[in-house]
């Protein structure tokens, strides 16, 4: 087992830096500079401009300066927001989008595997439809059409939630994004679970179960539940991914100042720093979380822990 | 009244035009073993799933299952499982596959104790590391804490009869329970519940598809045939005198050693296949958690093949044979050592070796349908090998040369164009045989090539390949773990432990008087279709060893000759009285 | 293609109710929106300020009502379909294309060359795309065929690793050592032997990679950075109803609601393909 760790560990350190370099590389292969938008300056300024952030330089100067700089865990100036460093920025925000992540992965995990359950043990039976039919619904209607309806519903014709982030200072302003971001990951969750239990319970081992006489309770209890949920266990990585796509737009909806936001803002203020800045954090992210989850994977199967 | 009584049972389903099980009729009583024989798709396990209540929901049963009175179909869940494990119980075909892989022995143990209220929470562990010892698992308490990936085959199916008659039930109902495992792990399965019966009167429902195995293991027993009874009966009376003609034809097609074989064609002396010296290393690749390995699977291994013979050779997992076989054909290199195909070398991998050449040395699988390619139609994979080798033909003469491949192989024409999938094993394993024999190979490899086929197919199957060295002097290498077998077809044997060669004999003088230890456990193991046959002593003990290889002669840690000398220094290949054989008492042991 | 045969003979005979449904919705929506506009006299751009936010009605052919600047929302809503429709085939075909030639040659290649290829790919899997697409799509000034490049940029690692995994089990089954045996050159066994039995999983893929592309182009519309005026997708429509939901409801739920039968019905097709096509082939 740990032999599984320490290699799973080293093979994520080429991954990330196969990450920065590639997202250097498309940051600087997107055309126009990053002060294009403003005024036109005289030549002179530009160049002063443009030495100032070393932009005069070669690629693989920028990029070595750019790494010893990410190793210090400085992640360079944002050109727009003169006055903050790109960590500055991402760490003011981050801790909100990481707030609504976690809470909404922890909504979907815990809806998703119950009615994931509940569906494949109640299997063709008018409830098992219902929720089938729920999850598909929930996986074929967009995020940017469910937020707004539920800004509509619950907040404006209903009152009973906050429209907007800034509007309410409680705790009752998440329900709403949090919620929002849950629904195409419960979807998910409950599909994938439901599968794997129904394939888990007609396996050969819980036909063996239910020879030895066990109640279904039983059965599922000390049999099939750990198995089935091993696929739900590395679904949780891309998981992770997609509700990181999926906080833009629920950051954009509900006004929310996460992360999200800020890379979309950024992108469009060309801050090309940021923009990077941004990339390389969620990339160095999602390899990290994917590794804790191959790890957590790794750990729950008995032939990788004891061979 | 009956322990068991079955009465018009069937078992249909909706997709199915024809019923799984069509009014059966079987009875068994307190104590009794009968077996339950019959070819695949016979219904065998469908009827212990419905004895059970474990068919799938889309089954329709009808008729009367009743358990010492009480009936057992239509029963709700809550009232059937009160019945299950506690009076009657279940053990499965693959141990691998039928017990949770996640959870460790002792936990399945545990579970089951617990559930069915046997023993309390302080009791339980001693409770199953009783019942563990009971099956004769060597060091209970590791077993009860280790996972099922970790134990053996033969140790699997122990745990699994452990986890049967924990709660020591009156009915064991077991389907093919040894089919998976080797010969003589299958010797010391089969012994272990024979004494369980004898000490617990246990009734055993033994479900197989060799007789041999009923043979030597049931009182009664009953054939079946495409779902219906065929004939039943007390076993010596179906073995003598069997009223149906299919019963007689498996009868004939079942295993016994002492069936002279028939005569076979004379042997010339031109030697067309020599194997010197190979050996094969397994390297496993640094695949994250191992360390680079290396394994000898193969070790030394020389023989020499003449024109119009057939050489058996048998061994059990983890002899290597398979190995020897891919590295002959050149699908793996061999560490050291050649091959020569009529006295010139082969190259070591088949890619690199002369068209010529791979034509005349060619293989055939153990799964049928596996080794046929599945997106192409039966025509074309017959086709593939002619269009390669002899590009100069056109498309009529080629499809001519497929035609009449397929009927040497007894196989009606019109069927090149249907899918693998669409065959039965016999046809697809036909027309894997007329593929490897369209080009007219000099040698032909049997990899198992009849192991996963039913006895009258399998007769068929040999029958063709004999046919087939009659009409062109074919030489034939045929890999088995099926000594009956090997007894029926070859002119020599060779017998593989543990990667080496350990006996090669006559196929007469080898039966007739085996030289080594192995042989005379090998030949003891089988199961033979014979009720009068008297069973030898215990089989051996133990299974080949996964771990260390042992020191000196690999065999030695289950040989009941072995002297120190075993130990300590690896026996050579000698020729003792005509026969060659490794093992340093060769000369003073009697295994008659 | 013979496994492609197979699978549809196959299909027939197993046949789900929901594959048959499905893929008949799907032919119907199709037909539609490359037919449906010609029942209309409207065309897709010209805006009519005198007649805005009408609601569906038989009379003047407005079957779907009109949008906030009197656009006529059937004939839009059709035209809408069919770029959905171009966008996210042009994409999954992208990515089958790339997919399939990258992870059959990992998968076949094996050792050290299968080993680096997917490094590459699990570093590509790290990034977050959707934000490169955002900053390509900023940055290039939002190219129409940018869209399908980047749509299919996404979509093509999955098809790569299920390729790879299938290609490497496919490598150690009997039949190809059988061709190898007899002869048959590598490049030829991977594309007589391997690819066809690809095939079937490909074709479940798609049918699932298709609504992602699809909900890809529609994300991308709400950002602004997708379709361009006064071409339309579904997507856009939709995001163009979201903010007349009030007013205009019917804006919003029509094409919402032939979107979201869209996906339904192709995740239904690439489920009722998957159920249809692994069991059997493996059962026998």
């Amino acid at each position: 087992m740990l032999r599984f760790a320490l290699l799973r560990i080293l093979s994520a350190i080429p991954t990330l830096c196969l990450v920065v370099v590639l997202a250097f590389l498309m940051v600087h292969a997107a055309p126009g500079g990053p002060f294009d938008d403003e005024r036109v300056l005289p030549p002179e300024n530009a160049r002063n401009l443009a030495a100032a952030y070393h932009l005069d330089e070669s690629l693989p100067r920028q990029f070595a300066r750019y790494v010893s700089g990410l190793l210090k865990g400085d992640l360079g100036p944002s050109y727009h927001y003169r006055d903050h460093s790109v960590s500055e920025l991402i760490g003011a925000a981050f801790p909100l989008s990481l707030q609504l992540g976690l809470l909404s992965m922890a909504v979907a995990l815990a809806v998703g595997v119950s009615a994931g359950v509940l569906a494949a043990l109640r299997r063709n039976t008018i409830s098992d439809r219902l929720i089938t039919g729920m999850a598909m619904t929930g996986i074929s209607v967009p995020v940017f059409v469910v937020a707004p309806l539920f800004v509509l519903v619950f907040a404006v014709e209903l009152r009973w939630l906050p429209a907007s982030w800034s509007g309410d200072a409680s705790g009752r302003r998440f329900l709403l994004p949090v919620v929002a971001l849950a629904l195409p990951q419960i979807a998910y969750i409950t599909r994938l679970t439901r599968a794997s239990m129904v394939e888990t319970l007609s396996s050969d081992y819980v036909r063996t179960a239910r020879a030895q006489g066990l109640s279904l309770f039983s059965i599922v209890r000390f049999h099939a539940l750990k198995p089935a949920l091993l696929p739900v266990v590395s679904y949780l990585g891309p998981a992770i991914a997609a509700v990181l796509t999926g906080a833009v737009v629920v950051e954009i909806v509900f006004g929310v100042p996460g992360l999200g936001q800020l890379f979309v803002r950024s992108a469009l203020n060309r801050d090309y720093t940021l923009v990077l800045g941004v990339v390389v954090f969620y990339a160095a992210l999602i390899v990290i979380l994917n590794l804790t989850v191959d790890l957590l994977y790794g750990f729950l199967d008995p032939r990788t822990r004891n061979p | 009244m009956s322990l068991l009584d079955v009465k018009g049972l069937t078992v249909s389903y909706a997709a199915q035009p024809v019923p799984a099980v069509e009014r059966l009729d079987l009875s068994i009583e307190r104590g009794e073993a009968l077996g339950l024989v019959g070819e695949s798709g016979s219904g065998k396990t469908q009827t212990a799933l419905a004895i059970m209540g474990l068919l799938a929901p889309s089954a329709t049963v009808e008729g009367q299952v009743l358990f010492d009175g009480f009936a057992l179909s239509g029963l709700a869940p809550k009232v059937l499982n009160r019945f299950r494990a506690r009076r009657l119980a279940m053990v499965f075909q693959d141990p691998q596959q039928a017990l949770n892989p996640y959870l460790k022995i002792g936990e399945q143990l545990k579970r089951v104790l617990l559930e069915h209220r046997i023993v309390d929470r302080g009791a339980v562990r001693g409770r199953a590391l009783e019942l563990l010892r009971r099956v004769r698992l060597p060091d209970a308490e590791r077993q009860y804490r280790s996972y099922p990936h970790q134990l053996s085959g033969g140790m699997r199916q122990r745990a699994m009869i452990a986890l049967a008659l924990a709660c020591k039930p009156e009915l064991l109902i077991a389907d093919e329970p040894t089919t998976a495992l080797d010969v003589t792990v299958q010797a010391q399965v089969l012994r272990l519940l024979k004494e369980l019966r004898a000490q617990t009167g246990i009734a055993l429902l033994l479900i197989t598809h060799d007789l041999a195995v009923v043979a030597e293991n049931c009182e009664r027993m009953l054939v079946m045939h495409q779902g219906r009874l065929l004939e039943q009966g007390p076993i010596r009376t179906v073995f003598r005198n069997p009223r149906q003609e299919r019963t007689k034809d498996m009868l004939a097609a079942a295993a016994r050693l002492d069936h002279t074989p028939p005569a076979r064609l004379p042997v010339s002396s031109r030697v067309v296949l020599l194997v010197d010296r190979v050996s094969v290393r397994f390297r496993e690749a640094p695949r994250g958690f191992k360390r680079q390995e290396s394994r000898g699977i193969v070790g030394n291994v020389s023989f020499s093949l003449a024109a119009g013979e057939t050489l058996g050779i048998v061994g059990e997992s983890g002899c290597g044979k398979t190995s020897l076989a891919r590295a002959l054909v050149g699908l793996i290199a061999p560490d050291t050592g050649g091959v020569r195909l009529s006295g010139e070398p082969l190259a070591a991998r088949v890619a690199d070796r002369a068209p010529g050449e791979r034509r005349n040395l060619q293989l055939v699988f153990q799964d049928p349908v596996a080794s046929l390619s599945p997106a192409m139609k039966v025509g074309s994979i017959i086709a593939e090998p002619v269009a390669l080798h002899e590009p100069g033909l056109c498309l009529d003469e080629r499809n001519r040369r497929v035609a009449s491949a397929l009927r040497r192989a007894g196989l009606d024409p019109s069927l090149s164009g249907r899918f693998p999938h669409e065959l039965s094993g016999g046809q697809a394993q036909r027309v894997a045989i007329s593929r490897a024999l369209v080009l007219q190979p000099k040698v032909l490899i049997c990899d198992e090539a009849v192991a996963a086929l039913d006895g009258t197919v399998r007769r068929a199957i040999l029958d063709l390949l004999a046919a087939e060295q009659r009409r062109s002097g074919l030489s034939l290498v045929f890999i088995t773990h099926d000594l009956a077998v090997v007894r029926q077809i070859s002119h020599r044997v060779l017998v593989m432990y543990m990667g080496g060669i350990v006996e090669l004999a006559d196929n007469e003088r080898l039966f007739a008087r085996p030289r080594h230890p192995y042989t005379r456990a090998l030949l003891d193991a089988v199961p033979q279709a014979d009720p009068e046959r008297v069973l030898p002593a215990a089989p051996i003990e133990g299974e080949v060893s996964t771990q260390e290889r042992p020191s000196g002669c690999p065999f030695h840690p289950r040989c009941a000759y072995a002297v120190v000398r075993c130990r300590e220094e690896v026996p050579a290949l000698r020729q003792v009285d005509g026969v060659d054989v490794a093992c340093h008492r060769a000369e003073e042991l009697d295994l008659r | 293609m013979r496994a492609l045969a197979t699978a549809v003979a196959l299909r027939q005979v197993t046949g789900g109710a929901a594959v048959r449904v499905s893929a008949g919705i799907l032919i119907v929506i199709t037909i539609a929106a490359l037919l449906g506009p010609s029942l209309s006299s409207h065309d897709y751009f010209s805006m009519n300020l005198a007649e805005r936010f009408e609601p569906p009605t038989l009379e003047n052919a407005r079957f779907f009502g009109t949008d906030d600047l009197g656009r006529d929302l059937f004939v839009r809503t059709m035209s809408g379909t069919r770029v959905t429709l171009l966008v996210a085939i042009v994409a999954s075909f992208v990515s089958l294309v790339l997919g399939v030639a990258y992870g059959a040659v990992a998968g076949y290649a094996g050792g050290k060359v299968d080993a680096f290829m997917m490094r590459i790919v699990d570093a590509l899997y790290a990034l977050p795309f959707i934000f490169l697409v955002i900053l390509l799509m900023v940055a290039f000034e939002r190219n129409f065929l940018l869209i399908f490049v980047a749509i299919g940029a996404i979509n093509w690692l999955d098809m790569a690793r299920i390729v790879r995994g299938q290609t490497l089990s496919l490598k150690e089954r009997e039949f190809v050592a059988a061709a190898r045996l007899i002869g048959v050159p590598p490049v030829v066994i991977v594309f007589r032997h391997i690819v066809p039995n690809l095939l079937g999983v490909v074709v479940v893929y798609i049918t699932l990679t298709i609504p992602q592309a699809i909900l890809v182009e529609s994300f991308l519309s709400f950002l602004g950075l997708g379709i361009q005026e006064p071409q339309t997708s579904l997507g856009a429509l939709v995001n163009g109803g979201v903010s007349q939901m009030e007013r205009a409801p019917w804006l919003l739920l029509i094409p919402a609601t032939l979107l979201a039968v869209m996906l339904m019905s192709f995740n239904f097709l690439g489920d009722g393909l998957r159920d249809a096509l692994d069991p059997r082939l493996k059962a026998r």
